[in-house]
């Protein structure tokens, strides 16, 4: 089992888990920034229909899971695991979808990286043969995070220039060893963050404490195979922090801090005052690469109706060492 | 760029993110909260002087007429969800006059309602004027003291 292991934080998944089905419901605001194209639903408003913005992020909670699943080419009774996570204290927004959709369920807390967390460990749950199918989902709402952490909606307070908002939205993903439709994407290698604390203590500026584990978890991956990994598509945790967008290109990237590859998108984001958690940036990386079906394994069979039927007695073997290495 | 530093070196890194923050707009937020602080407090006077001149009020009435008011407009805005654009817009200039203590009751009061009368509204109605309630009635008690013991 050691062999899985590459270094510290690194772990390799060989049956390169598939990414089946990915889902993205945001708010108003999100769906008027650059990224509009890339999202499944574009709520009118910060309500979603409900009674109030909790109610509303278990909604967009819910339908971004129905969705990926749907678009996975599954049904929730298929699946085995729910690992999600959200903002507010106890994770109610997930552990209540949780209790609609009767998946069992794994509450994950981890701010804006919820979303890598949750598919890191549900790759290696897949490719520890503990499951086929589990969802992967994290989301956040504005008007419910602005609450717990700062300041109440209308309390008239000044922000930075530097202040980054809290994305209202949420992501899901099916993940599946057996995948019924072509996979958007596969996991190879899972980097765990450390929690890496440079003093940041600007509720506000969230990027900037951020920013250094993102300079941390780069070079963990080996650097053949982070060429590998451009190509296949593959998943990142990052969070982004981008300086000030003074347009003096070759200067920033410089000082950065090796974080400009992701500048692009960043810059992007920044303009539109959106704060980027993983889940956003992962859509955007996923949506580019949808070119990464042809890399699936020979051994990720479809997922054929017996298979259904017999579900739960039949355990579909992952094979390993059967990599794609020509 | 040395990319140990950039994650070892707390102080090397404030100065990064101070670097590639954009700062605040001093001129403009100090025009900003001039004119609107000032505009808060001439309404003020105005009322002060309306209690005066027309309703035959005594000074000190007319003080608590003006802040009365003042308090009821606040909280109407914030209530109407206009009071944070002002905030926004004004800074320190609509926080400092009894308009944003107003707003400071106000914000909590609508967005914990949600969570009952009791345990969300009751509980938590203080979060943000608290501090300046503890404070302002303790120091109000030490000088009502000296005032007490050394003066009166």
């Amino acid at each position: 089992m050691d062999s899985k292991r590459l270094g510290q934080q690194t772990i390799e998944l060989p049956s390169r888990p598939s990414l089946c089905g990915n889902a993205s419901f945001v708010g108003k605001k999100e769906g008027e920034g650059p990224l509009a194209a890339c999202f499944d639903h574009i709520a009118k408003d910060e309500l979603y229909g409900q009674e109030s913005f909790e109610l509303a992020e278990k909604q967009l909670y819910l339908d971004a899971i129905h969705a990926a699943i749907e678009k996975g080419g599954s049904k929730v009774e298929n699946v085995q695991f729910l690992l999600g996570g959200d903002l507010l204290n106890q994770i109610i927004t997930a552990s209540f979808s949780a209790r609609e959709l009767g998946i069992p369920f794994i509450g994950l807390y981890g701010a804006c990286s919820t979303m890598s967390e949750s598919l890191c460990l549900g790759g290696m749950l897949l490719d520890g043969g503990h499951a086929q199918q589990v969802v992967c989902a994290a989301s956040s709402h504005f008007c419910t995070a602005e609450r717990q952490y700062r300041y109440p909606l209308e309390f008239g307070s000044q922000r930075p220039p530097s202040a980054q908002w809290t994305v209202t939205g949420t992501g899901a993903t099916l993940l599946s060893s057996v995948p019924a439709v072509k996979p958007l994407a596969q996991i190879a290698r899972v980097c765990m963050g450390r929690v890496i604390d440079l003093g940041i203590t600007d509720a506000n500026n969230m990027g900037a404490a951020m920013a250094p584990v993102s300079v941390n978890i780069g070079p963990c991956f080996p650097r053949a195979s982070r060429k590998e990994e451009r190509q296949a598509g593959d998943l990142w945790s990052l969070s982004v922090y981008s300086g000030r967008n003074n347009g003096n290109r070759r200067k920033q990237s410089k000082k950065d801090g090796g974080i400009g590859r992701f500048k692009p998108i960043a810059r992007k984001i920044l303009q539109n005052d959106v704060e980027i958690s993983g889940l956003t940036m992962y859509n955007q990386k996923v949506r580019g690469r949808t070119d990464v079906g042809e890399r699936v394994p020979p051994m990720l069979r479809p997922y054929h109706e017996e298979e259904k039927n017999s579900y739960d007695q039949v355990r579909l073997p992952v094979q390993r060492g059967q990599r794609q290495h020509a | 760029m040395n990319r140990q530093r950039v994650h070892s070196d707390p102080k090397h890194y404030s100065q990064l993110t101070d670097q590639f923050s954009p700062p605040s707009k001093i001129g403009m937020g100090l025009f900003n909260a001039f004119w609107v602080g000032g505009l808060i407090c001439v309404l003020g006077q105005a009322l002060c002087d309306v209690g005066v001149q027309l309703m035959k009020m005594t000074a000190r009435d007319a003080s608590s007429f003006a802040s009365i008011i003042l308090v009821f407009l606040t909280a109407l805005l914030t209530g109407l969800g206009v009071f944070d654009k002002i905030g926004k817009l004004a800074g320190a200039g609509s926080f400092v006059p009894i308009t944003g203590f107003a707003n400071a009751m106000v914000s909590p009061a609508l967005e914990f309602r949600r969570e009952g009368l009791v345990l969300g509204l009751g509980a938590k109605l203080f979060t943000i004027a608290g501090p300046v309630l503890v404070y302002g009635v303790s120091t109000s008690v030490i000088v009502g003291v000296i005032f007490a013991l050394f003066i009166y």
